[in-house]
Parts: C-alpha cells; structure tokens; sequence
C-alpha cells in the first residue's frame, strides 16, 4: 500500500512539474543523439574530404550542418563531440561531487582542529585563481581528456565540499546519530551510512547544474586552445574550428553553439526541476 | 558490587556572556551513586535539572568535565576509542523522541540488521531470524520489516528503539525519558514492556524520568535531581513515605495530589513562608 501511494505522488509531482519535463526530454534526445552517434552520424567525423570540393559547404541535404575548411562533416563532429563534451562533463561532477562529499562530511564529523584546518586549505584552493592553475597544468602535461576531467574536477569540488559540511554540521548532533555513536559503530560507518545519506539529496539536485556549468568551461578552455585538443573534436573545438570563417561559413560555429545551449538549457530545467521536487517532497 | 559507580561527576556549558569573558553553568553538579546489577533505578527532577546530560555522560556521549563512570569496575572515561566501542553494546540507551533516535532513511529491518551485524558474529540469515524474533519480542510482527520510520507511529518507533538497543545484549540500559513524547495509552505499553524486558534478560535499568508517578511504580531506588545536584536517592518506599529533602516533598505532593490538596498544600507552604 505504501509503495502503491509513493508512486502516485511521484508521478503526480513529476506531471506537474514542466521545468523536469522539458529537462528530461531535452537531455534525453540529446543523449540519444550523442550515444548513438555511430548510427546517426552519417559520416566519420575524422574523415577528410575533398579538398577542393567539400570545403565550407553550406548546409543541405548531403551535410545537413555543411562541413568545415577539411571537408569534415559537422553534424558527425558535432554528435561525436557532444558524447566527448556531455561524458567529460559528467564524469567532472561525479567526481567532484563524491570528493566534495567526503571532504565536507569527513571535515565537519572530525570537527575541532581537523575541521579547521580541511577548511582553511579549502579556502586557500578556492582563493586559487582557476584559469591560472589550469593554464599551468595545459602547459606542463599535454592536455587529454583524461587530465581535464582531474583538473576540472580539481577545481568544481569546494562549493559541494562546504555546502555538505553545513548540512553534516548540524546533522551530527542530531539524536539518530547519537544513537548511532552509543551503538558502537566505527565513525566511517556512522559517516557513510547515516550521515552523508542525510544530506546528499539537496547535494544531488545541484549536480545537473554543474553539469551545465562544467559543459561551459571545458568548451571555453577547447576554445581557448587549452581544453580538448584537435583533431579530437568537442563542441568547444568545433567552434574554435569556425572561428577563422565566421562569416563565410557561420555554419560551423553555429550549430555546435546551439547544442551547447541546449544541453544547458536542459541541465539547468532539469536540475531546477529535481530541486522543486525535493521541495515538494521535504514538505 | 556495583555494574555502574559515579563519583563526582560534573558537567558544565559555557556561553559567552559579554565581551570575552565565559560564563559557566553546571548541569551536572558533583554527581556520585552507585547501581547494583538488576537494580531498576530512577532519577527524576524537572526538565533543565540535568537529567539528559547526566544520562548522556554516563555512557560517554559527551565528555564530562570531571570525576568518574565506573562501568563493571572499568573507568570508561579513560578508555582509548576502539575499547569504548568494544564496551558500547553492553550498555544501551532508549531516547526521548524515537521519531529522532530512527535513521529516517533506514527501514526496520535495516536498522535492525545494522546492530546485528556490527556486534554480533553471526551470517546475513542468522541476523535475519535474529531480528525478527527482536521484533516479535517488542511486540511488532514482520510486516513492520520493511517500513521506515516515518510510515510508523510514535510507541512503534518506540518499539524499535527498544528492539535495536535489545539486539547488542546490553547488560546495562538508560532509558531517558522514553514515554515522554507518546501518548497516554501508550505510555505505560512502553513501560511494562520495558519492566518485562529488563528481568527477563536480567539486565541493570536506569530510568531518567520528570514524572515520579511512573518512576515509584517501576523502579527499586529513587534519586532526584535539581538545578544540576543529585539532592537525595533512597529506596522507592523510602523516598516516598519519607523524602529528606523539601524540593522531594514538593515532587511528591504535587505528583500524588488532588486539586484540594494542591491548594491545602499552598496554603501551608504559604503560611510557612509569612
């Protein structure tokens, strides 16, 4: 019976709540899109094509999103890009949100001198000017994928780190945790099994933001020339690529920025979304 | 022989008054008594007399501030973390608010398996059976086994408290307050079961109560609290037919009263004091 009346409210709640709709459907297309991006790209997103006869091809119908200054198909690197830029993206706030979640929950439940000094280097990282860092770290190792989810995970995880500690804070004196202690229970399990559950709920409704936020960064640093390197392709590197014909070719910047938008866009209704439901269900 | 010997013990909060100067008030006053084993002893006093705190000491919950908790002869304030948590199942506490005490994310039954499987060397199955036979003994059948804790009412959390604190095989249990936020039909449920409980399994009960009602009819000792001071503790006949100390009388006559011998009672404290 229980179950049958949690399922109504959740489908009730998710019926009427359009910033969660229009999220999951946004996001779901686009993940279709991206996933799939050997079935529905209709040509290899590497491939060069005749130089004299497929460069800057405005779009039709054989290159729905015409092709850039190598012949390249954009719609192919587009959809192979997006699954590099949404997978980078995700894997940097998983990350950094299951390090911020241990930081602030291990620093807040220790409390006393070891609280004090987990947030002061905290606060030294965070006073750490991001772009400088990654600019050095660009500079002394060749920049892969591999090395821009560390870095930008380095740097995404202080804000989940602190909002966790507030919420571990005062969670921690609460008496199912005393009970907890007076149980026996070895601190890691108390932290792990009854504290950080208690609290990631809020802390997960802002991961599809950070999401939007990561998806931003990494295409400006591609953009930049210090993010994703070609001839791999990212929607940062794409528009990068359309930069030096923007207004010969406006196709090539273009369509890579309008799926930038939209994942956004999506991320942000999506995660808008969730933070309602968790509103309505803390109620 | 004593299973739990306080001597001395205080506690104090501080808050900053004005600029940085500390101030300082005692909620546990220079505590000491001594609890035989199967005794069922309570201590009473109003609320703000330090009762909780007192409760929460003993079992080291909260660092004291000075003397002693002789747990079965061992002082557990100077116990190192790994040998408190050894000694933890032996002594168990039941809470004010079991709707607080419950892991709101946890159902029964995890709840349940928790403590069983942390403590006890027993297989995932064994754990099972063990705590569904926890459940039956407190008085839930299994379709409580999947439910959390708000899908339950106040005396079922209560329940499960109970059976949880149960399921480490403490030899020792406090029980603060555990009637206080349940209703009055309830009440005295939790309170015969927890009376039953303590002599089936022969275990040392510590009620910490504000009602004196309820503490005379189960308990063999009385102590009572005030601002902080274990002013007397005597036998339950004892403190009832003869309590030493004023504030005592007052707890009594005020507990025991009718509306008429309230005001007799005034009338003379009244006439007393001009």
């Amino acid at each position: 019976m229980s179950t049958l009346s949690l399922t109504i409210n959740y489908t009730t709640t998710f019926r009427d709540n359009w910033q969660l709709q229009t999220g999951v459907i946004i996001l779901f297309v686009l993940i279709v899109l991206t996933i799939g991006a050997n079935i529905f790209a209709t040509y290899d997103p590497d491939a060069q094509g005749d130089l004299l006869q497929d460069r800057y091809l405005s779009p039709s119908t054989s290159h729905i999103f015409g092709t850039d200054k190598f012949g390249r198909d954009v719609f192919s690197r587009v959809l192979y890009g997006g699954r590099l830029s949404l997978m980078l993206a995700i894997s940097v706030v998983v990350l950094s949100l299951i390090f911020g979640l241990l930081y602030g929950g291990v620093a807040a439940y220790a409390g006393g001198w070891i609280d004090t000094a987990m947030m002061r280097l905290l606060d030294f990282w965070l006073a750490f000017p991001a772009i400088f860092l990654i600019m050095t770290v660009v500079a002394l190792f060749r920049p892969s994928p591999a090395s821009l989810v560390i870095i930008l995970s380095a740097i995404g995880w202080m804000e989940t780190a602190r909002f966790v500690r507030a919420d571990v804070l005062t969670l921690k004196n609460q008496e199912f945790i005393i009970a907890a202690q007076c149980l026996g229970y070895h601190p890691l399990r108390i932290l792990l099994h009854h504290l950080l559950p208690n609290c990631w709920a809020p802390v997960l409704a802002t991961a599809p933001l950070k999401v939007a936020e990561m998806i931003l960064l990494e295409s400006s640093l591609s953009f930049l020339g210090i993010g994703i390197q070609p001839p791999l392709a990212s929607w940062g590197t794409i528009i990068n690529d359309g930069r030096v014909a923007l207004f010969d070719a406006w196709w090539i910047s273009l369509f890579p920025g309008v799926f930038i938008m939209l994942t956004v866009i999506g991320f942000n209704f999506l995660g808008e979304g969730l933070r309602r439901k968790s509103k309505l269900n803390s109620r | 022989m004593s299973i739990l010997s306080v001597h001395n013990l205080s506690k104090r909060y501080a808050w900053r008054a004005s600029g940085f100067k500390m101030k300082y008030k005692w909620a546990v006053d220079d505590v000491s008594f001594d609890i035989a084993p199967r005794e069922i002893v309570a201590i009473v006093g109003e609320s703000g007399s330090g009762k909780t705190t007192l409760a929460r000491c003993l079992l080291r919950l909260i660092p004291a501030d000075h003397g002693s908790v002789l747990f079965e002869n061992q002082d557990i304030f100077t116990l190192d973390r790994s040998a408190l948590r050894q000694l933890r199942p032996s002594m168990q506490m039941i809470f004010q608010h079991p709707g607080r005490a419950l892991n709101p994310r946890h159902t029964v039954g995890q709840t349940l398996t928790e403590a069983l499987q942390v403590h006890r060397d027993i297989s995932e199955t064994g754990c099972r059976a063990e705590a569904l036979r926890l459940l039956d003994r407190v008085g839930l059948n299994a379709s409580y086994w999947h439910r959390h804790p708000s899908e339950l009412s106040g005396g079922q959390q209560q329940r499960v408290v109970i059976a949880r604190a149960l399921s480490t095989q403490p030899r020792f249990l406090i029980a603060d307050e555990p009637t206080s936020s349940l209703d009055a039909m309830v009440r005295q449920k939790i309170m015969v079961l927890l009376d039953e409980l303590t002599k089936a399994r022969h275990m040392t009960l510590l009620i910490i109560t504000h009602d004196i009602r309820t503490a005379s009819h189960y308990a063999n000792r009385i102590g009572v609290m005030q601002q902080g001071k274990l002013i007397e503790m005597q036998p339950t006949q004892e403190l009832l037919s003869a309590p030493q100390h004023e504030y005592t009388h007052q707890l009594i006559a005020h507990a025991f009263a009718t509306p008429e011998t309230i005001d007799q009672h005034e009338l003379a404290l009244e006439r007393e004091t001009q």
